[in-house]
């Protein structure tokens, strides 16, 4: 067993004790699965009042993701990258290669996550009805959006950050500093409006109105653009020198 | 042919000067050592010739055969740099397959013979992260030939290996060398630099200063 493996353990384990634990947002109403995947994974807003430890859970769970991309970022790029990169020939070939499996864990990730969520909640007796019987306006594919496209956006604007802040300064450290920002950048007195790129796929976003929930994807697709063309223009100074 | 020119190269970091109008010609078809001490610019100057890096000013100019359009790396460059770099949780043999893939120009049997060539067992299941230093160094060695590259780039490349390889490894560099292949390496033993090189540069003064082998060592 390696550091990397306790981590993996430790991590799988906080998950499922926030998705099962009654202490994390409870809430008498809740009823269906879906009610459960929306209460724990409330996060942080501006809108819908804050409780820490929801706000615990969710840094847990997205920089827990994060921080696991650092340790395999730091390895990769002091060691394997030189022999990876150049059998590409091109920067932006290999980083879209990068990029695609770094979305691809991303998104499953979510999948497993959301699954595991409402397995858990029909083996503790929640209803399957398709409703969000907690937020009466919210429908269950507006829930699903938010968690699974919104939450991959976000996961991948998270990436991003991590990638570049590794890329510029060539120090893991700054890494970890980089992910502490994220995460105060999610608290509610930093983020009124939600236009940073931090906690926006919380579920505590959720109005029940569409165009809340496409501004937040529109937000998150811009700041993912924004972040490819600093890549972009971090690859043309080629200065690749790591750790 | 040259094959690869060094041209008024200039280079530093953070304000500490590494090169300085530095000039240099590889030709096909020869070894070369680079020497200097820990700190003088090795592994930059063979970042810089890979494109990796950068000059502040100057160029480092590939032959055309070398170099493909919208690439930013040469091609057919056989590479070790800095240290041996590995996924840890998979064998030597899963290594070596995860790079050939990339560009998908040899066969499982290629790689296995690469790594019988350089002394390790490609039916082992033993992951990487329990092999010694020196087999780390022997997979390296075996990235940067299997594909049958035809210019070696070569920091350290016997480092942490056992007198028996360090010699088979010498001898299979002398053959590619009879076979046109051009290597550049850097190494801390004189015997490896007076065994193996055709000419030999010296970092001094941030320049890169030829000198006759064995007048060096």
């Amino acid at each position: 067993m390696t550091k990397t493996h306790y981590f993996y353990i430790g991590y799988g384990l906080l998950c499922l004790l926030g998705i099962t634990s009654p202490l994390l947002n409870p809430w008498e109403g809740a009823t269906t699965v879906w009610d459960r995947l929306y209460l724990k994974f409330y996060g942080v807003s501006p809108y819908g009042g804050f409780s820490l430890l929801s706000f615990l859970f969710y840094s847990i769970i997205y920089t827990g993701f994060l921080y696991q991309f650092q340790l395999f970022l730091t390895d990769y790029l002091s060691g394997r990258f030189y022999y990876t990169a150049i059998r590409y020939q091109s920067l932006a070939r290999w980083f879209i290669h990068l990029g695609w499996q770094m979305s691809y864990k991303a998104a499953c990730f979510l999948v497993v996550l959301a699954t595991v969520t409402v397995l858990i909640g029909l083996a503790l007796g929640d209803s399957p009805e398709l409703t969000v019987s907690v937020l009466s306006n919210l429908t269950v594919i507006q829930l699903l959006i938010q968690f699974l496209l919104n939450g991959w956006l976000q996961l991948m604007n998270g990436l991003m950050i991590v990638f570049i802040t590794a890329w510029v300064f060539k120090e893991p450290s700054y890494n970890l500093i980089a992910m502490g920002l994220l995460t105060i950048a999610a608290l509610p007195v930093l983020n009124a409006g939600g236009w940073l790129p931090a906690g926006l796929n919380s579920t505590a976003y959720l109005s029940g109105q569409w165009e809340d929930l496409i501004l937040i994807t529109m937000k998150l697709v811009v700041y993912l653009l924004i972040q490819l063309v600093v890549i972009a223009v971090l690859f043309k100074r080629k200065n690749i020198a790591f750790y | 042919m040259k094959l690869i020119e060094v041209v008024n190269v200039s280079k530093s970091f953070k304000g500490i000067q590494i090169f300085n109008q530095a000039n240099a010609v590889f030709e096909q078809g020869n070894i070369y050592g680079i020497l200097g001490p820990n700190g003088s610019g090795k592994s930059v100057l063979f970042k810089l010739i890979c494109g990796f890096i950068k000059p502040d000013q100057g160029d480092i100019i590939i032959h055309p055969s070398y170099r493909s359009r919208r690439a930013d790396f040469p091609q057919n460059f056989g590479i070790i740099i800095d240290r041996p770099g590995y996924a840890a949780g998979l064998t030597g043999f899963e290594n070596l397959k995860r790079w050939a893939e990339i560009r998908n120009q040899i066969k499982d049997e290629d790689i296995k013979r690469t790594m019988r060539v350089v002394g390790l067992d490609p039916d082992a299941r033993q992951k990487m992260k329990s092999y010694s230093l020196g087999m780390k160094q022997k997979i390296a060695f075996a990235q940067a030939i299997m594909e049958n590259q035809q210019v070696l780039i070569l920091d350290e490349p016997f480092n942490a290996m056992d007198v028996d390889s360090v010699k088979v490894l010498r001898e299979l560099l002398i053959k590619y060398k009879q076979e046109g292949r051009t290597i550049i390496l850097t190494s801390h033993n004189e015997e490896d630099i007076e065994l193996l090189c055709d000419q030999v540069y010296q970092i001094r003064s941030h320049k890169l200063v030829p000198v006759n082998t064995m007048a060096k060592v």
